[in-house]
């Protein structure tokens, strides 16, 4: 009885999702700040420069707050769905890339990243860096983010099978790789 | 089943890869957010795209309504308005179906198509009957229901047979009209009285 009326006399606690979805933008700044961080990891995998992968988060923030509206999943999605929309924006950039190189622009990489940073690299990092674009996407959202198969599936726009299949992949493609220096026993 | 260690540093590896963000990055893309936001608002946007969404479908409806209604509409012959669009039936191929029908005059003596020629007129009487010279003409003009209307007439000398003065040039025509599906009706036949009719 006393907890029923606590619970009647507290208030209730504001959902920033629901506040986010009807257009509040201090909401929506909460629940995304997280997610930055994530979101940046991965396109920097994606892309591999990362000055694009900032304009790349710049971009996809505010295209999720465009359509915020419409996400229909809870906080336990909101991630994914993040990752997915920075992923589009990963791809729209690499087909710009594809672009540019037809039109005859040199692609130009980040130069604040130092020439021997791949000699600074362990080697697993890069035999992971080694790796296909797709598997080494599976991967980090695997491994490197922590997402659940289903998410990761989501966020590559494949089946819940295909995005385990590729993880799988990558890994016995790593194994063959770094079978000398048993990295994974 | 992957070890512990092994997943752990695959997540290592991957921090490696990526690298540390910029200290200031989390700062600037909300100042992004906040500024491109107050430029342009969701609201707005879907509110442009639903209209301009309405306006297409409105038009494409539009067009193809007007489509429908001038196919229908075209194809419904008007009384006294002249329908210019051309026959289906080739005027040639109507011609040649008149002269199949033609029994008051000689058919072979008629040009096959739209024309003019110098010919005789084979007419009546005692054996072996009269022959004038003249001509005989072939025209051909689209009527209104897409058909065509073929006259045959033949010309000659008044000078040469005639019931009344003896003077300037006679004539006698048949019509039929030969619709766009090639059936063939007499329409009209006459003139000056012919030498096919002297007996």
């Amino acid at each position: 009885m006393w907890l029923a009326e606590r619970e009647l006399l507290t208030e209730p606690e504001p959902n920033p999702l629901i506040a986010a979805r009807a257009g509040d933008l201090r909401s929506f700044e909460l629940l995304v700040e997280p997610l930055l961080d994530p979101g940046y990891r991965l396109a920097v995998v994606m892309l591999q420069d990362r000055t694009e992968a900032e304009d790349v988060l710049q971009e996809a923030t505010f295209r999720a707050w465009r359509s915020i509206r419409s996400f229909r999943g809870d906080h336990t999605s909101l991630k994914s769905w993040f990752l997915s929309i920075v992923a589009n924006q990963c791809r729209q950039t690499r087909r710009a890339r594809w672009w540019s190189v037809v039109r005859g622009v040199t692609h130009v990489r980040d130069l604040a990243q130092p020439e021997d940073t791949v000699v600074q690299r362990s080697d697993l990092a890069n035999a992971v860096a080694e790796l296909g674009h797709e598997d080494r996407v599976a991967l980090h959202l695997y491994f490197g983010l922590d997402i659940p198969i289903a998410e990761v599936a989501r966020v590559l726009r494949v089946s819940p099978r295909g995005a385990k299949s590729r993880i799988h992949r990558a890994l016995k493609r790593l194994r063959l790789d770094l079978e000398e220096q048993e990295i994974l026993q | 089943m992957m070890k512990n260690s092994a997943r752990t540093r695959l997540a290592s590896a991957f921090d490696e890869l990526a690298g540390r963000p910029h200290p200031s990055l989390n700062a600037t893309v909300i100042a992004d957010l906040r500024r491109r936001s107050t430029e342009a608002e969701p609201r707005f946007s879907s509110v442009a795209r639903s209209v301009a969404l309405t306006a297409t479908t409105l038009l494409v409806i539009a067009l193809v309504g007007l489509a429908i209604w001038s196919k229908v509409w075209l194809s419904i012959p008007i009384p006294g308005v002249q329908n210019e669009r051309p026959t289906k039936l080739p005027e040639t191929q109507a011609i040649q179906l008149a002269l199949k029908q033609l029994v008051f005059f000689d058919p072979a003596v008629f040009p096959q198509g739209p024309g003019r020629q110098d010919c005789t007129i084979k007419g009546g009487g005692p054996y072996p009957g009269l022959r004038i010279p003249g001509s005989c003409q072939t025209g051909a003009v689209v009527d209104g229901a897409g058909g065509w209307l073929v006259t045959f007439t033949q010309y000659w000398d008044a000078s040469r047979f005639s019931s009344g003065p003896k003077t300037g040039t006679l004539s006698y025509r048949v019509t039929y009209d030969v619709d766009a599906n090639g059936k063939v009706t007499q329409h009209y036949q006459g003139g000056d009285f012919p030498p096919q009719l002297a007996y």
